[in-house]
């Protein structure tokens, strides 16, 4: 089975969300290395004042760097539910669950290049525990202990009804 | 230093309710809220026909009220957001909702951490843990 670079592909992220580019590499149920662009023109460096600010107030939010780590882990998640299920299992939707020590390098700047580099660790029939750090060029700006992810019903999306205990 | 210039995800403006000082045993506090607008950014595509804003943000809010009552420095130079410890999200906040978040100091070998809870009407949505360090290259 091939997977396709387009991260869109696989997960419902869309818009000012998507957050990842293309992803490098997959292995289903174990590894996924996906990488992302800062851009200027995001819509974080659109509000009033942060454009021409001194380049120290340009450093790429903590919660996007983040948000785009999180959705290289629901790329392999996706990739890896998509492999494993049968035609009678809906694949579902990875939901955030719970992060545990996160630590942050330097900051991104608008025009690098994160490449996340995201692991299995633990897997369930309804969650997965995974691992990573993300690089810019040689330089680690981010290390991911352990984040859980929950595996939700597809149709949570269009329901208007989010089930208790996960976003 | 995180100014209004500091580029971040939520646009909404989080305002102290209250901020104390340590005393009589009491850990450094403070309390703050926000009101997430259906116009930021982050409901743009998370997601299509179902607006849920990303947990991250919720990290972020708490980051903010952070920065905005900080403890004493332990150390010269600025403080820095070094690692959330942990985080743990536990209902969804959606478009228009006020969060209310609650902070609490506790000094650790390399500076502060704090843990904060925050909360929308419905009860409580995320519990975040964040370390701060200080230093010149902050």
């Amino acid at each position: 089975m091939t997977f396709s670079s387009d991260p869109a592909e696989l997960i419902p992220h869309r818009d000012t969300m998507l957050l990842v580019d293309k992803v490098l590499e997959v292995v289903p149920g174990e590894r996924a290395v996906v990488a992302k662009t800062v851009s200027i023109e995001e819509r974080w460096y659109q509000r009033p004042g942060v454009r021409e600010a001194a380049p120290e107030h340009h450093a790429y939010p903590h919660a996007a760097l983040l948000e785009s780590f999180n959705q290289a882990c629901a790329v392999l998640v996706m990739t890896t539910w998509r492999s494993f299920s049968t035609g009678v299992l809906e694949a579902g939707v990875p939901m955030l669950g719970t992060y545990n020590n996160v630590r942050f390098g330097r900051p991104v700047l608008p025009g690098e290049t994160m490449v996340h580099h995201i692991r299995i660790e633990q897997e369930h029939n309804e969650s997965m525990v995974l691992t990573g750090e993300s690089f810019v060029g040689e330089d680690r700006v981010l290390t991911v202990g352990h984040g859980l992810v929950v595996r939700r019903p597809a149709q949570v999306l269009g329901s208007g009804r989010v089930p208790e205990g996960q976003h | 230093m995180i100014s209004d210039e500091t580029a971040r995800t939520v646009f909404g403006e989080v305002e102290i309710l209250s901020a104390g000082d340590q005393a009589d045993g009491q850990p450094p506090q403070a309390t703050a809220r926000v009101v997430v607008g259906a116009d930021e950014p982050a409901f743009d595509g998370h997601y299509r026909g179902f607006a849920i804003l990303p947990g991250v943000c919720l990290i972020e809010l708490a980051h903010r009220t952070a920065m905005a009552a900080l403890p004493p420095a332990p150390a010269a130079g600025r403080a820095r957001l070094a690692a959330v410890e942990a985080a743990r999200f536990q209902d969804p906040v959606f478009p228009g909702e006020a969060v209310t978040v609650e902070l609490k100091w506790e000094r650790t070998e390399d500076g502060w951490r704090c843990r904060t809870v925050l909360s929308t009407e419905r009860g409580p949505s995320a519990r975040v843990r964040l370390a701060y360090e200080w230093g010149e290259s902050a």
